[in-house]
């Protein structure tokens, strides 16, 4: 036994050998791992859209145009009643008339 | 509890200062209107008061012109003249922050404001010789005076009231300008979906309107200046610029009208 180890021991497993095997076994996985990923995703560009992939963009895209002008109608309808507000406001004559005063005060006879 | 008096002391103007910030400058505007507004009101009920008391003491010593009547007299219408001054001066405190609010150009506020300065100039000297002279007939000679500034004063009201008029119709027409704006940028947010042809040619009839508006505004300007050199009174100054902003107003009026068809188009269109 002790003939063994004498003879055996450029084998034994020391820290460092044991992390020289673990890259070892990582990095083909790693290596893989990233082929099958290339793979995979240039296999999602190259396919066509589904209809709902093509269609509900657009849908949206119109469906915000049409919001941002409806909220562009609201927003010019406030406007308008602000306005119609404004224009039936009493003259400035009505609210600030030149004062009725005695003019007349200096005779006295 | 005296270290913590300059904290306190700090919170409370951070507090108050970030208040004072946050408001519009507009609200101070109608808040300083409406306390000279109210300034105005209060001297006008303690001028009617003083003209009462006055007309009583008058009639008094004209029944019977005893020396007491007479001092009586004198301070009752020292009382009242002094009233009518403060009111003429308050009114036209209010007329010119009326007339500020619609943010006059500077020319326009130089010419208005200018004539009103000096009308309360003449006031500030019309009261201090009130309060100098000693006997009835004086004070009815600073009166005397007065009373024939009274074109002047009217010249002054008139003129003010008249850019205020017309300043509200500038701010009036600029907001119809922007709404204008705001319809073409929709209904060229539209034009890409449906026929605008009809939509365009309202806008430009709404235009054309404000464009009649703004000339009868510019005729107005120059009855403006009128009121510093015509002999013509004020008050037919005064009609007629009521006459071309009525003009104006109506216009102004049609293309509100005729932007809330141009709404309900829109709304229809889309």
């Amino acid at each position: 036994m002790q003939n063994y180890e004498k003879d055996h021991l450029h084998l034994k497993p020391t820290p460092a050998r044991r992390h020289y095997a673990a890259l070892l076994l990582l990095l083909p996985a790693i290596v893989f791992a990233s082929l099958l990923a290339f793979f995979v995703l240039a296999k999602q560009k190259e396919a066509p859209k589904t209809f709902e992939e093509d269609f509900v963009p657009q849908v949206r895209e119109g469906t915000q145009s049409r919001w941002a002008t409806h909220s562009a109608v609201v927003s010019l309808e406030a406007s308008l009643k602000e306005l119609n507000d404004q224009a039936n406001k009493d003259e400035p004559e009505t609210r600030l008339a030149p004062p009725l005063l005695d003019f007349e005060t200096s005779s006295w006879e | 509890m005296k270290k913590f008096l300059p904290i306190l002391f700090s919170v409370f103007c951070f507090v108050f200062l970030s208040f004072v910030f946050r408001l519009p400058s507009s609200t101070f505007a109608q808040t300083s209107f409406d306390q000279a507004l109210q300034d105005y009101q209060f001297t006008f009920g303690k001028y009617r008061e003083a003209h009462d008391d006055y007309k009583l003491a008058r009639n008094r010593y004209l029944a019977s012109k005893t020396l007491a009547n007479k001092q009586s007299a004198l301070e009752a219408t020292r009382e009242m003249l002094a009233a009518r001054a403060n009111v003429m001066d308050t009114y036209f405190i209010a007329l010119s922050i009326m007339l500020l609010e619609t943010k006059p150009d500077e020319s326009l506020k130089n010419l208005v404001l200018g004539k009103i300065d000096g009308r309360r100039n003449f006031i500030k000297n019309h009261l201090r010789q009130l309060s100098e002279k000693a006997t009835l007939e004086e004070v009815l000679q600073v009166s005397e005076k007065f009373e024939e500034q009274k074109g002047e004063f009217d010249s002054a009201s008139y003129q003010a009231l008249t850019a205020i008029k017309l300043g509200e119709q500038k701010l009036l027409t600029a907001k119809i300008e922007n709404a204008t704006l705001e319809a073409k940028n929709i209904i060229s947010a539209v034009a890409q979906e449906n026929d605008v042809a009809l939509l365009n040619s309202w806008v430009n009839q709404i235009e054309a309107e404000v464009d009649t508006s703004k000339k009868a505004q510019g005729e107005t300007r120059l009855t403006i200046e009128k009121f510093n050199n015509q002999r013509s009174s004020a008050k037919n100054l005064f009609s007629t610029a009521n006459r071309e902003l009525s003009e104006s107003k109506t216009k102004l009026n049609k293309a509100i009208s005729f932007l809330f068809e141009l709404l309900n188009q829109i709304k229809t269109t889309q």
